[in-house]
């Protein structure tokens, strides 16, 4: 590559690690090319204005805003009125925990930011006309239809005061909660609707596709719906229903039921060099191996409570671990083989909260129940096992899982992976999903 | 003058110098960031701290000089905020950068000025593909499939444009000196 060459390829993010070192070097030495980097520099800064109002137009002549939309930007008017709009959240601290995506004909009226573009912290939100759609920093999305009153709690739970919303959950966001007045619904993975009737003082719960469970405020009863079932809540009592009608309908399907169980509490990883402080986070499962700096490697071990679970009944069973990015000493993945292979087994001894590499479960003492590919390219994302060792295991009394990467990095300082732990604030922990016969 | 209507002109005023040199700032600090989505989060930075920091500036005309040294502090705050990434320039580099776009303000405020008719003189197809290339919901490689293109060929149809755009506003900024 020439010195032009490698600036384009820097600018379009393209360089190799390998070629970094050069560029670097280069633009160090050269005053030319440093110019030629600025140059280039106008240029980008105004060709993304220039996609930013292409994106911003096409939105606006499909009139609509596409549900899997994820990333927006900011129109350009947008940002200045959020110039003083920055000021007032970022006083106040709090980390935004959803972003308003888009908005039709929306009028607010809000303590929070309410043009397009706006990160949101925890706090309510009327909106009084209109749609408006959020966009949760968990990857769900929230279409608000107005007049509609709504309560962000944290990326993974709203409260609808009011009104009605439709809710998109994507696979790494499942566990999801919509509170309201009368109870909640938890989601696994699906698009649903919700509808706070205040005038009947009542709350309703329809799926479009995938499941939800319903419960009352105290989480005692349940009832699960899937694609196109619905339920309600009034007077203190939960009835399924056809949808938003009221016809009663008390002989849900039960068939193909699909239960998941959430790892809450006992998820922990160990450090061959037992400095937990320094190089764990309670929050997430981490995982490395390197046969060259053997000093940093960690495994990761998981307890699920089954004590509800009629084993009896699953047919099927698979562990779902989400891959998440907030680690900050995560290291390169170019130090990465292009395939990590990772290893679940079960085990049946219990550990403490705060223990050793050598005092914590190792993998030569549990039996072997699967393994799972992650591809150095992969930054996020649901991974994990299924099949009938995982089930045996869990039907001879087995709720303990320790995870390993069985390969190793190939220099030192590769990455390390993370998977969301008991605890963490915006993804879903460890989960064994059941399907039901 | 109130307290009230005085804070309104130091926003008024704010915001008029700011968004004059809203794109020369964003062009050096994209030109520091490997990664183009880091270009708002920081540019968000140099907004709130400018702003804050507003009050303190006595000489409003020296605005751009000034805004330009926050830049280049918050860049430099965010690139050790990074440093275990991959491909993050050293410190050494950007204060290089720094300087030398401290000391080039007018020729990138005429670059600025002319680049929209440059813009305006591409044929059709390649306005097309730029203003596609560049929105942030499609990824490059996306695209590239999308347009029949091997990544390679897709790229270099970039490259190519944004030469051409150099070479354009460059000549005219050299047709008038000032």
């Amino acid at each position: 590559m020439n010195q032009e060459e490698l600036i384009h390829a820097y600018i379009d993010g393209r360089l190799s690690d390998v070629d970094f070192p050069r560029f670097e070097k280069l633009l160090k030495e050269s005053a030319e090319a440093r110019k030629m980097l600025l140059d280039f520099g106008v240029i980008e800064s105004k060709l993304n204005s220039f996609g930013q109002q292409e994106q911003v137009n096409t939105q606006l002549n499909e009139g609509h805003t596409s549900v899997t939309k994820k990333l927006l930007v900011f129109a350009y008017a947008a940002t200045l009125v959020l110039l003083l709009g920055f000021a007032y959240w970022l006083h106040q601290t709090p980390s935004p925990i959803a972003r308003i995506q888009s908005s039709e004909g929306a009028s607010w009226e809000s303590s929070l930011p309410t043009s397009v573009g706006s990160d949101l912290v925890s706090g309510t939100m009327k909106l009084q006309t209109g749609l408006a759609t959020l966009f949760m920093e968990s990857g769900a999305e929230i279409v608000l239809e107005g007049p509609a009153e709504v309560e962000l709690i944290s990326s993974m739970k709203i409260k609808l005061l009011g009104g009605s919303c439709v809710v998109d959950v994507p696979q790494n966001a499942i566990g999801f909660v919509v509170e309201t007045p009368h109870g909640y619904a938890i989601d696994y993975g699906t698009n649903f609707s919700v509808l706070v009737d205040r005038n009947r003082d009542s709350s309703s719960f329809e799926v479009m596709s995938g499941e939800i469970a319903v419960h009352l405020p105290n989480g005692n009863s349940e009832v699960r719906l899937n694609d196109l079932e619905g339920a309600e809540i009034r007077s203190g009592e939960l009835l399924a229903s056809d949808g938003f009608g009221t016809k009663p309908n008390s002989t849900l399907s039960a068939k193909g039921q699909v239960k998941r169980v959430l790892s809450h509490e006992n998820a922990t990883s160990v450090i061959r060099n037992n400095q937990r402080d320094l190089y764990l986070s309670e929050e997430l499962l981490l995982v490395k191996h390197s046969e060259s700096l053997p000093s940093f490697d960690r495994r990761a071990m998981m307890e699920f409570d089954l004590k509800e679970m009629n084993l009896s009944r699953v047919k099927q069973v698979s562990l779902s671990l989400n891959l998440v990015t907030d680690y900050p000493r995560t290291g390169f993945r170019a130090y990465l083989p292009q395939e990590n292979i990772f290893a679940v087994y079960g085990i049946r001894e219990s550990w403490e909260s705060g223990l050793s590499w050598e005092n914590a479960p190792q993998p030569d003492e549990g039996e072997l129940l699967g393994q799972f590919t992650i591809l150095r390219s992969e930054q996020s994302g649901s991974f994990g096992i299924e099949g009938p060792k995982l089930l045996d295991f869990l039907r001879s009394g087995g709720n303990k899982l320790l995870l390993v990467r069985l390969t190793s990095e190939l220099h030192p300082s590769g990455l390390v992976h993370a998977f969301a732990g008991a605890t963490h604030p915006n993804s879903v922990p460890p989960a064994l999903e059941f399907t039901m016969k | 003058m109130t307290d009230h209507s005085k804070t309104e002109h130091l926003n008024e005023d704010f915001l008029r110098l700011f968004l004059s040199n809203e794109s020369q700032l964003r062009g050096f600090v994209r030109s520091c960031l490997y990664n183009a989505g880091e270009t708002d989060e920081v540019m968000q930075e140099v907004s709130l701290v400018a702003w804050r920091k507003f009050d303190s500036l006595d000489d409003k005309t020296r605005f751009g000089a000034w805004a330009f040294l926050i830049a280049r502090y918050e860049v430099l705050k965010f690139r050790r905020k990074k440093a275990r990434d991959r491909l993050v320039l050293s410190e050494e580099v950007i204060e290089k950068l720094g300087d030398d776009a401290g000391n080039q303000v007018s020729r990138r405020e005429r670059q600025f000025s002319v680049l929209d008719e440059c813009l305006d003189q591409l044929p059709e197809s390649r306005s097309k593909l730029i203003r596609l290339a560049y929105r942030s919901d499609f990824t490059k490689k996306k695209l590239a499939a999308k347009l029949g293109l091997s990544e390679g060929a897709f790229y270099q149809k970039l490259v190519r444009i944004r030469t051409k755009l150099r070479d354009c506003m460059n000549h005219r900024i050299s047709l008038d000196p000032q």
